[in-house]
Order: C-alpha cells, then sequence, then structure tokens
C-alpha cells in the first residue's frame, strides 16, 4: 500500500475525485496515520486562510458608494481614477474578449461559429447579454 | 431597512432595476465585504482593493438594467470584479493583452520572495494569522487567487476555470502548487505547532 501524494490528498480536500477515489483514500487515511497527519496539516492551513478573510467597515463603504451613484461631485483620487480606468475598460473589452479569446484557444475549431455570434453580441456594448453568452 | 433584508436577491435586484436606492444599498450590505476581499487579495493590497470594489458596485448600478434577473447575482459581480482587476493589473504591466492568464506568467517567478525573510526571525514572533497572510501575500497573484476562490468562495474547479477563463487542470495544478508553497512558507511555524501541542 503506498502513501498518498500531495495532489490527492489536496483534490481530496477539494472532493474533486470520483466517489470510488474518494472512499478509497478515505478509507486509507483512517489507516495510516502519516497520511492522516498529512492531510491534517493540509485542513489547517485552509482553515487558516479562512481565518484571513477580513470584515470591512461595509457602512462607511456603501455610504461611499452611494455618494458616487447620487453624482455628487466627488474629489478623484489617483488611485480611484485608476480603478474606474480598470472596470471601464473590462467591461467594454476585458470581459468578452478575454473568453472569447481563452475559448477560441480551448475549441478552436468547434466554436467558431459561436464566436462570431458573440463577438456580434459585443459590440452591441450590452453587459447583460455579454454576461448571457458566457457560460 | 429591515423589509429589504427579508427579500431576495432577485426581488431586490427588480427594485434596483427601478431605481430604488435602498434596495441597492442592501445588495452592497449583503456582497461588499466578500468583494472587497476577494479584489484585495488579486490586487495584493487592500486600499486598491476597496477602490477596484467601488467601481464594481457603481457599474453594477449603471449597468443593472440589462443583468438577466434569471441568473443568480453574486457570480456575475464576482465575475465583474475579477474581470476588472486583471484588467487593470494588464494595463499597469503596459500592453492589453486578451486573457486573464495573460496578466502573469503561468508559474513562480521572481516576484515569490523566498529569501525575504528567515523564518526563525520572524515567524516565531508573529501569531499564525499573520504568517498565513504573509505567506499568502508573497504567492505569485495567479496562485493566490484560484486558492481563494477555491477555499472562500467555495467554487469547485470547474466553476474556478470559468471564472478565470482557464482549463481544469491548470485550476488543479495551481491549487496545488500554491497549497505546496503555503505548506513550505509556513513549515517552520507548523513544525511548531505540532511540538508544543
Ligand atoms: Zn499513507
Amino acid at each position: 500500500m503506498s502513501h498518498l501524494s500531495f495532489e490527492e490528498l489536496s483534490q481530496f480536500i477539494d472532493k474533486e475525485l470520483p466517489n470510488w477515489r474518494m472512499a478509497e483514500i478515505k478509507e486509507h487515511i483512517d489507516n495510516c496515520p502519516a497520511c492522516k497527519e498529512k492531510l491534517d496539516t493540509l485542513l489547517l492551513i485552509d482553515q487558516s486562510i479562512r481565518e484571513t478573510y477580513k470584515e470591512y467597515n461595509t457602512e462607511k463603504f456603501s455610504a461611499e458608494v452611494l455618494e458616487r451613484v447620487e453624482s455628487k461631485p466627488v474629489r478623484y483620487s489617483f488611485r480611484l481614477k485608476l480603478a474606474t480606468i480598470g472596470v471601464a475598460i473590462s467591461l467594454a473589452f476585458g470581459i468578452t474578449f478575454g473568453f472569447l479569446r481563452s475559448t477560441y484557444r480551448e475549441n478552436l475549431e468547434e466554436e467558431k461559429y459561436k464566436l462570431i455570434s458573440q463577438h456580434y453580441i459585443i459590440s452591441s456594448g450590452d453587459m447583460g447579454i455579454i454576461f448571457i453568452s458566457d457560460k | 431597512m429591515k423589509k429589504y433584508r427579508e427579500e431576495n436577491d432577485t426581488e431586490l435586484i427588480r427594485r434596483i432595476q427601478k431605481g430604488d436606492e435602498k434596495a441597492f444599498e442592501e445588495i452592497i450590505r449583503r456582497y461588499s465585504n466578500r468583494i472587497i476581499n476577494l479584489a484585495t487579495q488579486i490586487m495584493g493590497s487592500q486600499d486598491e482593493g476597496w477602490d477596484i470594489a467601488q467601481e464594481v458596485f457603481i457599474s453594477v448600478w449603471k449597468n443593472i438594467k440589462s443583468f438577466d434577473i434569471s441568473k443568480n447575482f453574486y457570480p456575475w459581480v464576482r465575475k465583474i470584479t475579477v474581470n476588472a482587476c486583471y484588467e487593470e493589473l494588464r494595463r499597469r504591466k503596459g500592453h492589453i493583452e486578451s486573457s486573464l492568464d495573460d496578466v502573469e506568467e503561468g508559474e513562480p517567478s521572481i516576484d515569490v520572495p523566498d529569501d525575504a525573510y528567515s523564518p526563525e526571525d520572524i515567524f516565531d514572533k508573529i501569531e499564525l494569522k499573520e504568517a498565513v497572510e504573509e505567506a499568502l501575500n508573497s504567492l505569485p497573484k495567479h496562485y493566490r487567487v484560484t486558492l481563494w476562490l477555491r477555499i472562500i468562495e467555495n467554487l469547485s474547479y470547474e466553476e474556478i476555470a470559468e471564472t478565470l477563463e482557464i482549463n481544469i487542470g491548470t485550476v488543479k495544478s495551481r491549487i496545488n502548487m500554491a497549497r505546496k508553497m503555503m505548506q513550505d512558507k509556513l513549515k517552520y511555524y507548523l513544525e511548531e505547532k505540532d511540538e508544543s501541542s
């Protein structure tokens, strides 16, 4: 009986293995202290990452957003300007174009016609439609 | 505000589509923390995460009418966030690439400060949480965000692949590598814990 690999333990935690393999691994872990220890370490790391999740001041956040949507004059910081550009470009090109290209890469021939039709949708600039096309 | 708290996303979105700011406020209350956290992970800074998250919600407000009400709201916002962050990072690199994957080279590169700190110097002085934050922050961005989507956003590999526009094999290997790197960076601390327990 060989020990479990790091990869398999990682996928086991994520429940990304077929059921039969999940069951085999579970059984192995129940009977192998060495692999159990490795698994516990990985679980501890995951748990520690969960604990880095922060609680922000969402009331302040919300007030700032609402102030800006009510189109009161806002003092734009340089940082904020950059963020605006980021979102704007993303909405205009990034989302769809990025999606198109990655799809293109993966399903070169198969997706050809779909891509063409999606491209047509993009040029209408309708964000809702863009997301519908993004499966 | 109380009545809004009891409404589901779809009901709120319908209200927002009619211009209801209170409903919008409730949606912000529901999701802004997750969005700020996510944007912070991708951008690598809380300030920038905060700013991008604001832009995301403002664009939600402006574009909500075209949102398809039959879809789930949060995945849509999450996708906007990921794209906005990557777009900003790409812009900073000085060129527009068309895939999220082009923002950063696939494999760990010089920005992994493995030798930037000595575990002996630092890890015995700080708590696990700080050590984890430090380790997480030192991961290459792609690895960090992939792991974040798995652990915090609880997405499957397939959902991560769709969100980041990469294939499942890449998701698998990034998560695997990210965990390995985390374990490696926290080795000293994890061993200490074992000995003391
Ligand atoms: Zn074993």
